[in-house]
């Protein structure tokens, strides 16, 4: 038996119905990665909402991260599940009085971290607006976070933090948002998202 | 089906090794032991496939393009899409049960199976596909050329002992080629046959739904239950899950495959009779 | 048969076993945490651009936020310990010396009982501890009172100084010495072998419960020997040797001082609680004069005012108490004595005291000894040391039968009346022309002298001789009295039978008279004002706002001699915070003696009760609530329990997992509640793994509770299971190994 291979030979033309299928197929996969696009977006943008009448703060933080509230703070939430630096979001309110200013707020802020964080450093002070057009000033700074448990050996991290400041009806509410610094700038957006669904 | 069948072999006989028999492995060799076993699929696959189909009468031509292509994919395109731009580790670990499988149908599954189909398509698709078997042999190249990578990136960002390595070896590749499998019966079908326009996009769809069963179901049976002494991963459960799964893939592929094949034949005849 | 025997003993034998080997694994938990509990603080001193460890101790943290139990002799800065620095040390790794980790304060100290309380306030180099941030293993104070004789003991500290690990001696309570301060338990004596470096460590019993404080203080710091050694080249010699600072470590321990004692500044220093008088503390004593000890005698019992009940020669066979009493003059808390007691020639650890500070005042009487405590026959000789030199010997003799010779005992003092009765509270009497007293008489004989001598403030006051004709057995009665009124003050009242010393007790008599009682304080009420200033005219409240800074107390007072020893001791919800014997400084008389009560932040909610005291006798009490009138309940009060502590490592990788929380849920919640809250509240601890994926919880888990646990991190499946228990079958000590799966 002679066997007669052909090689070389001109690329066969497609149906349209193996055009179609081809099509669907890319179609299918666009429409899917848009749907996961969305699951994404919705898991990773899905939030708690907090509402403290007393302070007249109405907030939605990221689901799934730790509330507390404390003496200092008004409240205050982290992402436990993070590793590493747990990312932090807390709210505080400081009485004012006449003559203070927010620098003068933010001073005392300083004043206070620098005895008790290591190498705390302010890094900036800035005029800054809230997504709601309220003027208020920012203090971007850095320290070195540890575990406090004696018996455990953690390493230090570098951290990055914002305090946003607005004085506000006799009293300075002072936004406060850490994190790693290494990912200040991934993280940065949940604090925007915060920011644009803080009423207060 | 011999060469996950070696593989199976190894993988357990290695977890037994180690875990069982107590047998330890020098620290430095989990890297070295690592890398040494992401390419055991690879050479299995060459030993196996390649270098007898090297020596056929009719030698399908581009398998190793089709491997190398696949993989060169599933690095550039693949891994960061689903790690840095879905972030899967942020947010479907810790989703509930059904959301996962949703959540990796259309972020890993998606892109995993629309990858290895256009890696495919577009280098030996039609011209390749000389008949329905083609689509197991391209189909498992691009399997083992994209399982390769991911399985080389697990072992170089993670270093892990070999046994575990072993055991994420065999279970990756085996799930990437159970769902080549599929998405190359529709392509075998699609080339040789008139099937509806859906069935191609719809193989597709199945296959990125086994991953995203598949991923999510493993690491659950693995993952550890709480205990107030050892909470250890139950590593066997995701071996076997892997097996059954494979098992049942290639069966109904492979049936499938040889129904339609039997159809050809027996419609072929006929047709000739009819041409005559 | 023979078998069944054979088996029901076995049976019974393993069955005892069980429980022995629960407690046994109880026992080795509450060993761990008391270790970790158990701190090496070093006293140093800034010299130029160098730290000299000037003092070092043992100490043991009490409170979860780093409050320490430790002697006050080398905290507290003077001159045989000069530094200003309290570094303290800390056993990271069990089996190693301890390290440095913290710089601590005195929050409260009591010199002459030789306490001291110490708050960890910053980190080693330097920087502020945010309040409520440290989460350190504690143990909790035993009530001292439920000790006794030959319990078993365990005495932790650290035996060198500080380059051992932390040590455990184990002994057994061997007696307990009765001093005015503490009463019958001043002391818990022990066999255990306590090295003078564990001065300040803790001893506890078999609940894991801190039950003493092993004490003693260091007399001379002049050379280099065994209870002073070198540590660093001080004078930069080249050199550490003799001519160095040498750290004063002491000799061997065997006196315990009470947790009971460590009480007051506890639960003051917790509540941040600080009380200012106008007399504070340490301003009672002049330090002129060498220190010395007198009139040296014994007595079988002691009354509720502290006085000899009698004076005795000899003990019969079978006694078991005796006390030594003696005057004591120029002495401060920094005097060091010492009681050392020979039996038949043969030193007595049992009944003897290793050098220790000086708990009573100035000048004064007191006493040591023992109650309760069989005394074996024998000759005894007791010996005082002050500052190490011998300042008084006494010698008794036990065995025999009861003698029957002529005895006064008991007297009592008061206003007489017809029948000669005393009436009043017994020891302080109110100002007037007379004051009498009531003793009981036995085996006396008519005709023989016998003498009623009265002092005033340490000096002859009046002097009756008199021939005895009351019979044998009964009581009788004696007085003076004053045309111009009997001065206020301290009396004392000496009787002797035919020139031996019979009888002596002190009285004071302060106040006006009001019937048989004296009236000393009045118009005791609490105010509440921003200065001491306002608050001499602010009105009395009896209710306060939780949100005070500062609670005053004023009282009048009246005809009160100086130097009466007083006591001011102050109380939240019955437990005393406060406790101060002072000798009287003020005017005779006057109005609006200021007490402050202030806090660190705001004075907790609680019933508190300021009680005046002359003789151990209450003289005028009140009582004031702040807020809901009840202390805040801590939730982190309980010490004991497991440790939980484990390791969380990549299950791909075996490799330990830092940053990764774990969540133990409180009992009242299940997994799936928290995990729809995720609110701090719902949790009993949380810990967060270290660079090798090490964690362990700030609380102790207790027994028999249901927990949940939730284990979750980026990147990994989460782990969660509801109904944790620990029981008393579980295997301790409790070490988790947990590996997280990846998708």
């Amino acid at each position: 038996m002679t066997v007669i291979e052909i090689t070389g030979a001109p690329e066969e033309r497609i149906s349209p119905r193996q055009r179609w299928s081809h099509y669907f197929v890319l179609l299918f996969g666009v429409i899917g990665l848009l749907v996961g696009i969305n699951l994404r977006d919705s898991a990773l943008n899905a939030v708690s909402v907090y509402v403290n009448t007393e302070a007249g703060i109405r907030a939605a933080y990221p689901r799934n991260w730790l509330i507390d509230f404390g003496t200092d703070y008004v409240f205050r939430v982290r992402n436990t599940t993070e590793i590493g630096f747990k990312t932090t979001i807390q709210i505080a309110i400081r009485p004012v009085g006449a003559n203070t200013t927010g620098w003068n707020v933010l001073t005392a802020q300083t004043l206070n971290r620098a005895q008790t964080l290591a190498a705390y450093n302010v890094t900036s002070i800035e005029p800054y607006t809230l997504p709601d057009e309220t003027q208020a000033t920012i203090m971007n700074y850095s320290y070195v976070a540890a575990d406090t448990n004696p018996f455990l050996q953690s390493a230090p991290t570098a951290v990055r933090g914002s305090d946003i400041l607005v004085i506000k009806r006799g009293q300075a509410i002072i936004i406060t948002f850490l994190s790693n610094a290494q990912l200040y700038n991934e993280n940065v957006r949940i604090l925007n998202q915060f920011l644009r669904d803080l009423e207060f | 089906m011999i060469q996950q069948g070696i593989l199976f072999v190894l993988a357990a006989g290695m977890f037994a090794a180690v875990n069982f028999l107590g047998i330890q492995l020098p620290a430095n060799f989990s890297q070295i032991g690592g890398l040494l076993l992401v390419f055991v699929p690879v050479g299995l696959w060459l030993l196996l496939s390649w270098r007898p189909e090297s020596s056929a009468p009719q030698p399908r031509q581009r398998l190793i393009n089709v491997a190398i292509i696949s993989g060169l994919a599933a690095n550039a395109i693949a891994i960061p899409m689903v790690q840095d731009f879905f972030q899967v580790d942020l947010w479907l670990p810790l989703a509930g049960a059904i959301n996962r499988i949703i959540g990796y149908s259309f972020t890993a599954g998606i892109t995993y199976e629309i990858i290895k189909y256009l890696v495919i398509r577009y280098t030996v698709w039609p011209d390749d596909f000389s008949e329905r078997f083609d689509s197991v042999a391209y189909g498992t190249a691009g399997a083992i050329g994209f399982s390769t990578v991911l399985n080389l990136i697990f072992i170089l960002s993670d270093t892990p002992p070999p046994d575990i390595a072993a055991l994420r070896i065999f279970e990756t590749t085996t799930l990437q080629l159970a769902t080549s499998l599929i998405v190359g019966y529709a392509l075998a079908e699609l080339r040789f046959s008139r099937p509806t326009p859906l069935l191609l996009p719809s193989a597709v769809a199945v296959a990125a739904f086994i991953n995203g069963v598949a991923i999510p179901i493993r690491a659950g049976l693995v993952n550890a239950t709480f205990n107030l002494t050892t909470s250890a991963p139950k590593s066997l459960f995701g071996l076997g899950f892997a097996v059954a799964l494979f098992a049942v893939v290639v069966a109904v592929v492979s049936f499938l495959l040889r129904s339609t094949e039997q159809q050809a034949r027996e419609a072929a005849p006929s047709q000739e009779g009819e041409l005559r | 048969m023979y078998r069944t025997h054979i088996l029901a003993a076995i049976l019974l034998f393993s069955l005892s076993l069980f429980p022995i080997s629960v407690d046994a694994q109880q026992q080795s938990q509450d060993l761990d945490r008391i270790q970790r509990a158990t701190v090496f603080i070093m006293q140093a001193q800034n010299v130029g651009d160098e730290l000299i460890v000037t003092c070092v101790g043992s100490g043991t943290i009490v409170s979860r936020s780093g409050l320490i139990i430790t002697n006050a002799h080398n905290t507290l800065q003077d001159t045989a310990c000069p530094g200003e620095t309290l570094i303290v040390a800390m056993t990271i790794t069990p089996g190693e010396p301890p390290v440095p980790k913290y710089r601590a304060e005195i929050a409260q100290a009591d010199p002459g009982l030789d306490l001291a309380l110490l708050r960890i306030t910053q980190e080693l180099d330097g920087r502020l501890i945010e309040g409520n941030s440290l989460a350190l293993p504690f143990v909790e104070l035993a009530d001292s009172g439920t000790t006794q004789l030959d319990q078993t003991i365990t005495v932790v500290g650290y035996p060198g100084i500080g380059s051992e690990a932390v040590g455990i001696s184990r002994g057994t309570i061997i007696g307990f010495t009765a001093e005015p301060r503490g009463a019958d338990k001043a002391w818990i004596k022990t066999s255990a072998v306590i090295p003078g470096t564990m001065s300040g460590g803790g001893a506890y019993n078999q609940q894991g419960q801190l039950i003493g404080i092993p004490t003693t203080a260091p007399i001379t710091v002049l050379s280099t020997d065994t209870t002073c050694q070198p540590l660093q080249d001080t004078n930069r010699d080249g050199l550490v040797n003799s001519s160095d600072i040498c750290i004063p470590v002491g000799g061997f321990i065997n006196g315990l001082r009470p947790a009971s004692f460590a009480q007051p500044l506890l639960r003051g220093a917790s509540l941040g609680l600080a009380v200012t008088t106008p007399d504070p503390p340490g301003s009672q004593f002049h330090r002129t004069g060498t220190p010395e000890f007198k009139n040296l005698f014994f007595a079988p019992s002691v009354n509720e005012a502290g006085m000899p009940t009698s004076v005795i020669g000899s003990l019969p066979a079978g006694s078991t108490g005796l006390y030594l009493f003696f005057d004591y003059v120029n002495m401060s808390p920094e005097t060091v004595y010492e009681l050392r007691v020979t039996t038949n020639g043969i030193p007595n650890p049992t009944f003897s005291l290793a050098p220790v500070r000086w708990s009573g005042g100035e000048n004064g009487i007191w006493y040591i000894g023992s109650a309760n405590q069989p005394w074996a026959n024998g000759v005894y000789e007791f010996t005082l040391f002050v500052n190490g030199v011998a300042s008084g010997t006494a010698r008794l003799n036990i065995g025999g039968s009861a003698e029957l010779s002529p005895s006064f005992r008991d007297i009592v003092f008061g206003i007489l009346d017809l029948r000669g009765n005393p009436l009043g509270n017994g020891f302080v009497l109110p100002t007037g022309n007379v004051a009498g007293a009531r003793f009981i008489f036995q085996n006396m004989e008519n005709g023989i002298e016998w003498i009623s001598l009265w002092y005033y403030n340490g000096v002859e006051f009046s002097r009756q001789t008199n021939t005895w004709n009351a019979g044998a057995n009964g009581d009788m009665t004696t007085s003076i009295q004053a045309e111009s009124g009997l001065l206020p003050g301290t009396y004392r009242l000496e009787l002797y039978i035919t020139g031996r010393l019979a009888a002596k007790s002190d009285l004071v008599i302060a106040g006006a008279q009001q019937g048989a009682y004296a009236d000393i304080f009045s118009n005791l009420h609490f105010t509440a004002a921003n200065t001491d200033l306002e608050a001499l005219t602010a009105a009395p409240i009896s209710n306060f706002p939780s949100t005070i800074g500062n609670l005053y107390t004023l009282v009048d007072w009246q005809q009160i001699g100086a130097g009466t020893l007083w006591t001011m001791r102050w109380s939240v919800d019955d437990d005393t915070f406060y406790e101060q014997v002072v000798p009287w400084s003020q005017p005779e008389s006057g109005s609006n003696y200021l007490v402050r009560l202030s806090a660190s932040t705001r004075i907790p909610d609680g019933t508190y009760r300021v009680e005046f005291l002359i003789n151990n006798l209450p003289i005028a009490a009140a009582e004031t609530q702040v807020g809901i009138g009840q202390l805040p309940i801590d939730r982190f009060a309980q010490a004991g329990g497991v440790q939980f502590r484990g390791k969380i490592l990549d299950a791909d990788t075996r490799a330990g997992i830092p940053g990764v929380t774990f969540i133990l849920i409180g009992e009242d919640f299940s997994v799936s509640e928290f995990v729809e809250e995720w609110n701090q509240d719902m949790i009993f601890a949380l810990a967060v793994t270290d660079q090798n994926g090490e964690f362990e919880l700030d609380r102790p888990v207790q027994f028999d509770t249901l927990y949940s646990v939730v284990i979750a991190a980026d990147g990994y499946l989460p782990i969660t299971a509801d109904g944790v228990e620990i029981t008393t079958e579980t295997e301790l000590p409790l070490y988790l190994t947990i590996y997280l799966t990846r998708d």
